[in-house]
């Protein structure tokens, strides 16, 4: 994977961490996309088949019906903190009203991973302009129908 | 949902979820006419033939409601508090652990109470983000639960199949194989449940027919058309089932209106106004014979008629 800066998790189609961050991983779940260009490994976002500390970045875009919620939240934030170099990002591109993308969730997912660990996460939260900011891009949802994010939520994520 | 103790029912027959489940996927296809702009185009009839109400289309349908949710509710709640929403979903979790005698750990079992517990989730996560809606897609689901019956749902045929010994298999016809299925599960170990029938597919091109042969209340098209165009399709369906299965959730979503002449597209401020004057006159005849049931009911002593009849509808309405 050393080739590799960053990882998509979730992908499907959309391609989205392969033209906005070079060298990133496209991964999924669906077995079906395995044989598509989109995806280059699959993998369940709760048990990455990678190595710890292999990437600098992970990409997540508006993830549905999992994402960081309670306990399941708990396992996928831990699972990407596991596949992060120590100084890494989270960047979850979503829809504000995404019940599985939500600050409020993520900061309390957050707080509990740090419990006890030498992680620190901090949080930032932008609107976005898909229009400006991602020309051309278009998100799907799992059954291929168009979908609009409107929130671009950072974590900056620390291990010592 | 209340915050009493569950208790899981006797009976799993299916008159006792069949209407609430299908209840709760209409609420949920509904709400695509609002969004999905290729369902305002006419004449696309040929391009639904291959929808299936499989997995995929559900979760994503799940999805589109909470974030499309706007568009079809009248209010949005900017300040929803998810700490709320999560103690509230541990708590009924623990209520639903409390109520079942069996392994919690039995995989089995571990799906219809995940299930279970999103659905009620997802209920209490709606009503949070949309306040004012009485369309939230999950209440009839948590009704289900509610009336101690868990659930779980799936498009793998051989996992119903399995949960249910075999006997969901000998229903599902061919066009059916690969919609979603429910499973519901009671006090007793036995399963039962269903897969559902091709009633969304068949909206969908429905409502593109009105679209293209009914677009206004002034060009309205009836139930024996709308009949016959569909037996040249192949569907022979009849009358009475093309009212409750395709007609009248057409209707709920706002998007279709009717009259005494038939059935249109709502695209005017006329239209609605016609639509609306035809179901105030059912709504307010109706009402005059719901009262002079109150009245008759002084007869048998004093009684609340509301109360006695427990929510449960045997001739719905629509």
């Amino acid at each position: 994977m050393g080739k590799f800066q960053s990882i998509e998790l979730g992908a499907g189609e959309s391609e989205f961490g392969r033209k906005f961050y070079p060298k990133c991983l496209e991964t999924d779940s669906d077995l079906s996309l395995l044989n598509t260009n989109c995806i280059d490994v699959i993998t369940d976002a709760h048990k990455i088949c990678v190595d710890d500390g292999s990437f600098d970045r992970v990409i997540l875009c508006n993830p549905f019906p999992y994402g960081f919620v309670r306990e399941e939240g708990l396992v996928l934030l831990r699972e990407i903190v596991r596949i992060l170099k120590s100084k890494g990002q989270v960047i979850l591109i979503a829809s504000s009203r995404n019940p599985t993308c939500q600050p409020q969730r993520i900061k309390q997912i957050a707080n509990a991973l740090e419990l006890g660990t030498d992680v620190k996460i901090q949080i930032q939260v932008t609107a976005i302009n898909l229009q400006t900011q991602y020309p051309e891009q278009k998100f799907y949802r799992f059954d291929g129908i168009e979908t609009k994010p409107n929130t671009e939520i950072i974590l900056q994520i620390q291990k010592s | 949902m209340s915050d009493h103790t569950l208790q899981l029912a006797d009976s799993i027959a299916k008159l006792h979820y069949e209407h609430d489940f299908y209840a709760h996927l209409s609420m949920l296809a509904s709400a695509e006419f609002a969004f999905n702009p290729d369902l305002s185009k006419a004449g696309l009839e040929s391009s639904f033939s291959g929808f299936k109400f499989d997995q995929r289309k559900y979760i994503s349908l799940q999805q589109a409601a909470f974030e499309e949710g706007p568009k079809i509710e009248s209010d949005e709640n900017p300040d929803v508090d998810w700490e709320k929403i999560d103690k509230k979903v541990y708590a009924f979790q623990n209520r639903l652990y409390g109520t079942i005698n069996g392994d919690l750990n039995d995989t089995r079992l571990k799906k219809f109470t995940d299930f279970s517990v999103k659905c009620y989730e997802n209920c209490i996560t709606y009503e949070s983000m949309y306040p004012q809606s009485t369309s939230n897609p999950w209440q009839p689901v948590v009704k289900i639960l509610e009336c101690g019956r868990l659930l779980y749902v799936s498009d793998s045929l051989n996992e119903l199949k399995d949960f249910t010994n075999n006997s969901i298999s000998s229903s599902v016809s061919k066009k059916n194989r690969g919609n979603i299925g429910i499973v519901v599960k009671g006090q007793a170990p036995t399963i039962r449940g269903f897969v559902i029938d091709d009633r969304y597919d068949i909206q969908k091109i429905v409502y593109s027919f009105l679209r293209r042969e009914a677009p206004s209340h002034e060009s309205p098209v009836s139930l024996s058309k709308i009949q016959a165009y569909l037996k040249t399709l192949g569907y022979t369906w009849s009358i009475g089932n093309i009212q409750i299965k395709i007609t009248t959730p057409l209707k709920k979503t706002g998007f279709v209106g009717s009259t005494s002449k038939g059935f249109f597209v709502i695209q005017t401020l006329n239209d609605l106004i016609s639509s609306y004057r035809f179901h105030r006159t059912k709504v307010d005849s109706i009402n005059t014979i719901i009262e002079q049931y109150h009245i008759r009911s002084r007869e048998f002593g004093d009684i609340d008629l509301q109360k006695e009849f427990g929510g449960l509808t045997i001739n719905r309405i629509d």
